[in-house]
């Protein structure tokens, strides 16, 4: 996977950015693209906020949210956050660029 | 000068009928006014018992909702004779059999309420008051919603409403809708043995949802409906036979899910639903509530209310200091 991930563009609401809701350990978050309210424990939140940040690939990912839960970035690291991601998509929260060549 | 407005049950019958007959009746439900038109007299007799403390509106006015209960013309008529609700001149449904005229009205008006209050979020609740207190009961059918809305009016809570909790998004109030409960099968019994304070309309067999008798609200339930009150609970109830009476505090991102699970208009509202809905879960505090016998439910529910109020009470007092 080499392309970039990147949240879709109707998630940040015109008035109010992002609609969530932080309950303590759990996240409820508003897709305007959608309609659905969605329920998170915080990890799939983190990656969808540094998503808001910018674009950004697997690797890029995978690395910011090893930082963040004080995990070692590895292949099963990796795969955990494919999976993530790849649910991201389905709720169409995320979306996913192929790397383009010429 | 200000005049009292007269009550139904103050007009003999035998006005009322030539009047719903040939004119309309006017009446405010909560924030709706409702112009009927009625030529069966049986449901105008029913009608009388479930709101006899109604106020009339006699001088002109807009109404919200145009309804015609009226019996079905034609020879037909002569043998099986037909019930037909009909708003604004269009029969949204199949007629009923004349006699299920009463449940025919109640049901359609809730279908007019569920189809045009899209400016409040709807939701599938309960809603009664107690000493200051109110508090939301979401629930799916089959639940016993009714029945422990029924008991808890008639120990002296307030009917907000037994169908629909409208909330309205700019204040997060709940507006009041008191209207005839209508208690299905077993529930009949149960709240008739339950106290002998209910007015309870006649028993409609077979009917689409069972057998069916409504429960007046109380007078106080009538003459309160346009006091707006905020939401200070929400209680999922469950009835289980067997089970002793347990309240249970519920999280909080479990009672967004659950009551946006039991709004009629959460997806159509939609970025305005997640906003009042999460706001309001927020600011309860939210309990799932099994119970298999009313009164044990009734003083749990007391002694939450009680809680609620010392609750706000020590807010207060440390808000002065």
């Amino acid at each position: 996977m080499e392309g970039m991930w990147q949240t879709c563009s109707c998630l940040l609401d015109k008035r109010d950015g992002l609609l969530f809701v932080d309950w303590g350990v759990n996240i409820s978050l508003y897709s305007p693209c959608t309609g659905d309210t969605h329920l998170f424990n915080l990890f799939p939140f983190e990656i969808i906020q540094f998503l808001l940040l910018k674009p950004a690939s697997l690797s890029d990912i995978s690395e910011y949210m090893a930082l963040l839960c004080d995990e070692e970035d590895n292949a099963q690291w990796n795969n955990k956050i494919v999976n993530v991601l790849i649910q991201l998509k389905e709720f169409e929260l995320i979306d996913y660029q192929k790397k383009t060549t010429v | 000068m200000i005049t009292k407005k007269k009550q139904l049950s103050e007009i003999p019958f035998s006005e009322l009928c030539k009047q719903a007959r040939t004119k309309t009746i006017n009446y405010p439900i909560g924030p709706f006014n409702i112009s009927l038109q009625t030529d069966i007299p049986d449901f105008l007799q029913t009608f009388i018992k479930m709101y006899s403390s109604l106020p009339l509106i006699t001088e002109p006015n807009i109404s919200d909702f145009h309804i015609r209960i009226k019996q079905k013309q034609g020879i037909r008529r002569f043998l099986r004779p037909q019930s037909v609700f009909s708003i604004d001149n269009v029969k949204p449904f199949e007629p009923y059999h004349y006699s299920h005229a009463y449940p025919l009205g109640e049901w359609g008006l809730n279908w007019c309420i569920a189809l045009s209050a899209h400016k409040n979020i709807m939701l599938h609740s309960a809603v009664l008051e107690h000493k200051g207190v109110a508090i939301i009961f979401p629930a799916k059918p089959g639940s016993g919603k009714s029945t422990l809305c029924s008991a808890l009016m008639l120990r002296g809570w307030r009917l907000l409403s037994d169908e629909f909790g409208l909330v309205d998004p700019a204040s997060g109030q709940l507006i009041p809708i008191p209207r005839a409960i209508p208690l299905k099968n077993n529930s009949v019994s149960v709240i008739r043995d339950f106290s002998d304070q209910a007015v309870l309309g006649p028993l409609f067999r077979g009917t689409k949802k069972g057998d069916v008798a409504h429960l007046a609200p109380t007078k106080d339930s009538i003459k309160y409906q346009n006091n707006r009150v905020k939401p200070a609970l929400v209680i999922f109830p469950e009835y289980n036979t067997n089970t002793h009476c347990n309240l249970v505090k519920q999280e909080k991102s479990m009672a967004f899910v659950r009551i946006t699970d039991n709004s009629f208009n959460y997806y159509l509202a939609q970025n305005r639903g997640f906003k009042v809905l999460s706001k309001l879960i927020q600011d309860c505090d939210s309990y799932s509530l099994q119970y298999s016998h009313l009164n044990d439910a009734i003083s749990a529910l007391n002694q939450l209310v009680e809680d609620a109020i010392g609750k706000l009470q020590q807010n207060n007092n440390a808000a002065i200091t």
